[in-house]
């Protein structure tokens, strides 16, 4: 975080190079984070120049209360909410889910076997956005409960509520997915 | 069915696999960067162009434009008298906080009579401060109390350098000293102006923002009208002067920190760049980082124990020692932050000057219990923590008395009242 902080405060003061280490440091985070946000890595490229055209343009009123890296996960959450109201991007359909997937990808580094990636997007498409943002920015970002809290400027008590909801849902939807997961890891191990 | 962790489990899974293949391309990194970038230079200009008022004058030359410019102020001087009988609104009343380049405040830390003064010259990012208010009542020892009621000191800070000039004046002898304020230490002398300025930028734009209309009030004969601002972890209130929409008085409170009170506003007074100078004035003898007053605290001390920039938690637990053995009698502050420190720290001083101890052991106390104080900033200004030790005894070993959150931890340090520290999970806090 202190490292962070020396970050800004050198970007503030005109280095560019500072403000490139911070990119470098948290673009692929925040990438897979808009991915996993909006199902759609067109609009995920989008959300990341925008956040980080406006953390440029704002550093200098930055007050950072939570790390840097929160607030810019934050950041993403929000603008990926914008641009699917823009672009009305719909959810993802099952049958569209498992083309989301990068050109990277390479199926034998895959942690999960396609099928059940694509399922869990599926059943993560179908929450609504609110949920859908407090568990990635939870399980993906790293964030704390409180700091979604205050960084979204809701009650605490609404995101764990919204995170709870969420993984009602989801485990409704992947009822006996995860042991067919763990069968499928102990096999390949 | 599957159970919640599970579930998380499978997310979190999702989550690295989805990492994995998230990579941005060299295109779109230079993409990104220059977009960036040349956004950052048009902001700095557009923020430059709207302090040159150049253009204005070439703009007057024409007789045709000024009577443009006539008929605009005319617009405007109507428009102007409507609203002076009309409503004071957030957005009037923080202008002048958030564009005035320079500013002279003052701003009492804490509550009381005894409360610490401090008094701020901003010009840029440069800050001219001087303290008044220091109790030496309670400082027993003659030769200190005189020593101290004779001192002035004055501050410049440069925040953009992270440097701080202190200059001491004691009877004819005139001493000066750099310090680096960077990290804890720029966070500890930061500018009170600033942290307003942050606080309404946020909340400004946002249409979610809880801003609150407090009525009307007067404040040193003065018709105020006063708004109330909840920012992340902050209360503010901005009370203004009814007919110009000026601030002149705004308080906060910061998390755990006791409510700060600013006065005496003055936005954009002309001021002389010479009052926030770094140079070191004439008359004045430059020493090495730490000051020394003759006679009241000689140069005893080795060198690594003056370094603050290494502040741990073990500093921290003898400060609250300190504290409670020394200061309280065996009892734990009601309340601690760097305001209470700061209060304490002539008490300290009285009552080990009591005790009759050499000056060697009555410094490396002092010090002491200053580092903690430097461990503490770094949780004040933005971490995690709590204190509960009104009404405990140093040797209460059952109950936690401060905590704090280490950065990227998930559990909490707890400093028992005992002294002894345990790793503690947020749900066994004290509420």
């Amino acid at each position: 975080m202190l490292e962070d902080k020396m970050l800004l405060w050198k970007f503030r003061h005109g280095s560019n190079d500072a403000f490139r280490h911070i990119y470098d440091k948290y673009k692929n985070d925040l990438l897979g984070l808009a991915i996993a946000l909006s199902h759609d890595r067109t609009a995920a490229e989008d959300a990341l120049q925008d956040v980080f055209v406006s953390f440029a343009q704002r550093a200098d009123k930055l007050h950072l209360k939570t790390s840097l890296k929160s607030y810019l996960s934050t950041c993403i959450a929000n603008k990926v909410r914008d641009i699917k109201r823009k672009k009305s991007i719909q959810t993802v359909e099952l049958d569209q889910a498992g083309q989301i997937s990068t050109e990277d990808d390479q199926p034998d580094t895959l942690v999960m076997s396609a099928e059940l990636s694509a399922q869990v997007e599926h059943a993560m498409a179908q929450l609504p956005y609110d949920q859908r943002e407090v568990i990635f920015l939870h399980l993906h970002s790293g964030m704390k409960f409180r700091e979604i809290a205050e960084s979204k400027n809701v009650l605490l008590n609404t995101v764990l509520s919204r995170y709870r909801y969420g993984l009602e849902q989801l485990r409704s939807q992947l009822s006996g997915k995860v042991e067919s997961w763990k069968t499928q890891r102990i096999s390949k191990d | 069915m599957e159970n919640s962790e599970n579930i998380e489990r499978l997310i979190k899974a999702f989550c690295t696999d989805k990492n994995s293949s998230a990579r941005t391309t060299e295109q779109l990194d230079e993409k990104i960067l220059n977009a960036a970038l040349s956004a950052r230079e048009e902001y700095k200009r557009t923020q430059s162009a709207q302090t040159q008022p150049k253009i204005w004058r070439i703009a007057m030359h024409s007789k045709l434009t000024k009577l443009a410019a006539a008929a605009v102020v005319a617009v405007a001087v109507i428009v102007g008298s409507q609203f002076l009988g009309g409503t004071v609104t957030f957005a009037q009343v923080i202008k002048p906080i958030l564009n005035a380049r320079t500013a002279v405040l003052d701003y009492v830390i804490g509550e009381g009579p005894d409360a610490l003064e401090m008094h701020d010259i901003v010009i840029g990012s440069r800050i001219r401060r001087t303290m008044s208010n220091m109790d030496m009542t309670k400082i027993l020892d003659p030769r200190v109390r005189s020593t101290l009621s004779n001192m002035d000191m004055t501050m410049i800070l440069d925040l953009e350098d992270a440097r701080m000039l202190t200059l001491v004046s004691l009877g004819v002898t005139k001493i000066a000293s750099y310090n680096d304020i960077q990290g804890t230490g720029l966070e500890g002398t930061r500018s009170v102006l600033d942290f307003v300025r942050n606080v309404v930028s946020e909340v400004k734009d946002n249409p979610d923002a809880d801003i609150q209309d407090l009525g009307e009030k007067e404040i040193n004969g003065q018709k105020a009208v006063g708004f109330y601002v909840k920012g992340l972890n902050v209360d503010l209130t901005i009370w203004a002067n009814k007919k110009t929409s000026l601030p002149i008085r705004i308080e906060f409170t910061e998390g755990k920190t006791s409510t700060v009170v600013i006065k005496n506003i003055k936005f954009d007074v002309p001021l002389e760049e010479s009052l926030v100078s770094m140079e070191v004035p004439a008359g004045y003898t430059l020493k090495d980082t730490f000051i020394h007053i003759e006679n009241t605290a000689p140069d005893n001390l080795p060198e690594e124990q003056l370094d603050l920039s290494n502040a741990t938690e073990e500093d921290l637990v003898e400060s609250l020692r300190i504290w409670a053995e020394i200061i309280l009698d065996g009892a734990f502050p009601d309340a601690i932050g760097t305001d209470h420190f700061m209060k304490q720290a002539a008490v300290l001083g009285s009552k080990l000057a009591s005790l009759g101890l050499p000056l060697s052991e009555m410094e490396q106390l002092c010090f002491k219990y200053t580092k903690g104080m430097i461990f503490l900033q770094k949780f004040e200004f933005g971490g995690k923590w709590g204190y509960a030790g009104k009404g405990m005894k140093l040797g209460d070993a059952d109950k936690i008395i401060l905590w704090y959150q280490p950065q990227g931890s998930n559990t909490y340090r707890a400093i028992y009242g005992d002294l002894r520290v345990a790793e503690v999970a947020e749900e066994d806090l004290p509420k």
